[in-house]
């Protein structure tokens, strides 16, 4: 740019040269007006290119476009208004300046003493030219051989430079000349003899090489006809020295002027011209330059709104090239210190949240493994985590419902909205760690929850948080009783057994040996209190057993066991009872059971004997039998049905339906059907009582059972793993 | 861009094209000898009105003749064998009336009461060249050409007129080549 601007001025100079010099003009006029037009045409083009992309740059809302836009504007202001303030002085100054030089009364003083010249002039060639006519007559009668010195005599006398005489087909009769060395003597010429007119001497001023002024005179004798003798006078008569300079000086002075008044209109082109296209050129250079300039100053700002605009959608490796050393070059190098300090704040924020992620996932994995339940409540109750436990325990799919109100899962899952109801006043008060039994109901049952909480009040964002672990505890409480009711059983059996006996034998004794010796009431008193004591230590035997076959796990014989056929056989034996009738529904080709037939046989005359007492009373007793297959998610299994159209079980007995003495029947042992859970448990099943709904026509209770297929596993004894 | 550029070139074209009221109305030559080559022109000599208006203020014109031998090379174009050039002024002296015709190589002032006169004394002065040329020296095998033109002398003219003659086309009184063949 700078080897432009060089460039430019020296060719500006140049130009100013030439238009002084008019050999240097000849030469470098065209040149340089070429090379000033494609200047301009560059310029011009640059300028229009810069502008037509700034402006769609500006349009588009391109960062830094309107403030380079605002700075070329004022660049453009700065550089015109005092070129065009100048430009507009300086036309002013040329056209009436120039016009100035003229004036009007020394145009025509010049005029007038131009006239005067040529009157004085004129008035010395008319009297030249009469003189010489006077002459020519004098010679016209002079013989050919005394003219000669006839001539010399009048040009001595006259002062004339040249007198030639010329006769016929313009032959030199003779001639006088002041200079014979210098001037020959020469005819006039044909120019001269044909404007020649008659009785008229032909007068002309005629300048000279050197500036002088010479008078030509012709004058001829008489009619000049061809063959005619007649004779011509030709005088070269010298005007006065002084006065020929003078005149040539007012001539000189005189065109010098017209000529420089006519070339004002010239001059004053060259000069505007030469001025326009310097301010042209100058204009638009500063214009280019503007622009330059311009964008070179708005170039950090532009990096920098990028580069900010680059943070704003979260690129923090923008870095911007430090190319100034002045406050821009400060602020970007702020700039870059800035991205630099967020960029590393955000890899240890990345690194700190993936820490997180990864010990959240650790927990949530260590949660999920968890046999027990985890919630985790903010201090609104509002459920922020559960893991797949509480799930299985509450039998709700508690992750759907992230976020929600405990107090929301009314009706949607009700072991979900019992467990609260048992927990919330705890919740509610803030406890800050508590432990509580709380029992729930199920369809099949209750479950009792054992539950610990603690409240942290620091967490949650600080709006505390309800840390709640829970364990079903239903099994193991079921398993701890059973156990307890075995070894109570094994003792029952084991201490009360052994005294049995001897007791029966001792009150068979006795009714023999004193039954001879009474007689008499006292023989029937004996009769009736030994048989009462038989009876009674029978009756004992028969509960003993009971509590032995519950509290002993015999050894199974594990057999490949079709069910349906096994139902039929045991319901045959119920089938002279009248006041009830067995419905089998049992599926075709029910897959096979690994049982062993003799416990099974067992579970199945306990659940119909049951049944069919449970419909003794009914006037149209019916026992279901039902029997299918299913796979529930838990593998394949066996499904057997039981249901009576009885008065169902009642409530407080449902929950504890196969706790040992558990019965509603005056006779019962309550054995029954802690055996048969047994028994279902030994085969690796699952057994559950509860009401068919009231609405049902059948009603009653209904003991679903659910033991495992047979996969084709080896058959035998099994009973050693399933005490 | 491009519509400037094609505005240019219409506004070139546009332009008026050079003109002077001379011509060459014919133009032969003649051997002297045979080393010199008499070049001749018959001019009808007139002048475009800014020049006329520019004698009648007191600019004296010069025109310059100029007469060359050549022959044309494949791809080369023109190669001049010999050239001359012949310089006449053309003023108006005021003290007399006259304009005054100069012949600048031959030394030679004519004087003439009329324009008229005056053009036909520039015509005879400028109608006539010799061209020193070897007459054996030229190859048969070649097409000789001769070639003239006539024009006004710019740079002889005042810086001003100068200006004008190059910014506007009325002044440039220039003619083209009038060519012949030597043969």
């Amino acid at each position: 740019m700078v080897l432009l601007f060089l460039l430019l001025l020296a060719s500006l100079v140049l130009m100013g040269d030439a238009a002084q010099n008019s050999a240097r003009f000849e030469q470098l006029f065209l040149w340089l007006l070429a090379f000033h037009g494609l200047v301009l045409v560059a310029l011009g083009t640059l300028i229009i290119y810069q502008f037509s992309r700034l402006i769609v740059q500006y349009r588009d809302g391109v960062p830094g476009s309107r403030l380079t836009l605002r700075l070329v504007a004022g660049f453009m202001l700065v550089a015109v208004l005092p070129v065009t303030v100048v430009y507009y002085f300086s036309f002013k100054f040329l056209n009436e300046g120039v016009d100035s030089w003229f004036d009007v009364r020394v145009e025509g003083a010049l005029e007038d003493a131009l006239e005067l010249s040529r009157s004085s002039l004129d008035l010395r060639v008319r009297q030249l030219a009469q003189e010489t006519q006077e002459i020519m007559g004098q010679l016209q009668d002079v013989s050919e051989s005394l003219v000669p010195l006839a001539l010399n005599d009048v040009r001595a006398q006259m002062g004339a430079q040249e007198l030639t005489l010329v006769g016929a087909n313009n032959r030199i009769i003779a001639s006088s000349t002041d200079s014979p060395i210098r001037r020959l003597p020469s005819p006039p010429g044909s120019d001269v003899l044909l404007r020649m007119s008659p009785g008229q001497p032909f007068t002309r001023l005629e300048p000279q090489a050197d500036g002088s002024l010479v008078i030509r005179v012709v004058a001829a004798t008489g009619n000049r006809r061809p063959g005619a003798d007649s004779r011509i006078l030709q005088g070269i008569y010298p005007v006065d020295p002084r006065m020929s300079a003078l005149a040539v000086r007012v001539q000189d002075a005189f065109v010098d002027y017209r000529e420089f008044a006519y070339l004002r209109g010239p001059i004053k082109q060259g000069f505007i011209f030469t001025m326009s296209l310097a301010l042209a050129i100058s204009l638009m250079a500063a214009l280019w330059a503007g622009l330059l300039v311009a964008r070179r100053l708005v170039r950090p700002v532009t990096d920098l709104a990028e580069g900010t605009r680059l943070v704003a959608s979260g690129d923090y490796s923008t870095r911007l090239a430090v190319s100034r050393d002045d406050e821009l070059g400060f602020l970007v190098r702020s700039f870059n210190a800035m991205t630099r300090t967020l960029s590393e704040a955000r890899q240890e924020a990345e690194r700190n949240r993936r820490l997180l992620d990864a010990e959240r996932a650790y927990l949530e994995s260590v949660l999920q493994h968890l046999r027990s339940g985890v919630l985790a409540l903010d201090g609104s109750l509002r459920l922020r985590t559960a893991n797949g436990a509480a799930c299985q325990i509450l039998e709700c799919d508690l992750w759907a419902g992230h976020n929600r109100f405990l107090s929301e899962y009314d009706g949607e899952c009700p072991l979900v909205s019992q467990f609260f109801d048992a927990i919330s006043d705890a919740l509610t008060r803030r406890e800050q760690e508590w432990s509580r039994e709380v029992v729930v109901f199920t369809r099949t049952g209750r479950k009792v929850l054992m539950t610990r909480a603690v409240w942290l009040p620091n967490l949650g964002n600080n709006r505390g948080l309800h840390a709640i672990v829970f364990d079903d505890m239903t099994e193991f409480l079921r398993a701890q009783r059973d156990a307890a009711w075995g070894e109570v059983a094994r003792r029952l059996a084991h201490e009360i057994k052994n005294p049995l006996t001897p007791i029966q034998l001792s009150a068979e004794r006795l009714s023999r040996r004193l039954g001879k010796t009474l007689h008499g009431s006292d023989r029937e008193v004996l009769d009736r209190a030994t048989q009462t004591i038989i009876q009674q230590v029978e009756a004992m035997k028969t509960l003993v057993n009971a509590f032995r076959d519950y509290a002993q796990a015999p050894r199974l014989a594990l057999v490949p066991l079709d069910l349906n056929a096994l139902l039929r056989d045991v319901c045959e034996l119920y089938g002279g009872v009248e006041h009830a009738r067995i419905v089998l529904d049992l599926e075709p080709g029910l897959p096979a059971i690994r049982a062993d037939a003799g416990r099974l046989r067992q579970l199945l005359h306990n659940l119909i004997k049951n049944a069919m007492e449970a419909v003794a009373q009914q006037p149209a007793g019916e026992v279901r039998v039902a029997t299918r297959a299913l796979d529930d998610g838990n593998g394949r299994r066996v499904e057997l049905r039981v249901a009576d159209n009885g008065p169902g079980i009642r409530p407080e007995f449902l929950e504890r339906i196969f706790e040992p003495y558990t019965t509603d029947k005056p006779r019962g042992t309550g054995l029954g059907l802690a055996v048969a859970q047994k028994i279902v448990e030994e085969h690796g099943g699952i057994i559950e009582c509860h009401n068919q709904p009231s609405g049902e026509a059948s009603g009653g209770a209904v003991f679903v059972i659910r033991i495992p297929v047979d996969h084709g596993g080896d058959t035998g004894d099994v009973g050693d793993e399933r005490q | 861009m491009r519509y400037l550029l094609a505005g240019a070139i219409v506004l070139m074209l546009l332009a008026p094209s050079a003109t002077m009221a001379a011509e060459i109305r014919q133009a032969d030559h003649v051997w002297q000898g045979d080393d010199r080559l008499l070049v001749r022109m018959y001019l009808d000599m007139g002048l475009p009105d800014v020049v006329l208006d520019a004698l009648a203020n007191g600019v004296g014109v010069d025109f310059v003749a100029e007469a060359r031998l050549e022959y044309r090379r494949w791809l080369i174009g023109e190669q001049i064998v010999t050239a001359q050039t012949r310089s006449v002024r053309l003023e108006y002296y005021e003290l007399s009336r006259h304009y005054v015709v100069t012949d600048h190589d031959r030394e030679q002032t004519d004087l003439a009461p009329t324009l008229g006169d005056a053009l036909e004394l520039l015509a005879r002065r400028l109608g006539r060249m010799v061209l020193d040329v070897d007459r054996n020296s030229l190859r048969p095998e070649r097409d000789y050409t001769l070639a003239t033109r006539i024009q006004v002398d710019h740079a002889a003219l005042p810086l001003p007129l100068q200006w004008d003659a190059r910014l506007r086309s009325a002044y440039v009184t220039r003619l083209g080549w009038y060519r012949w063949s030597l043969d």
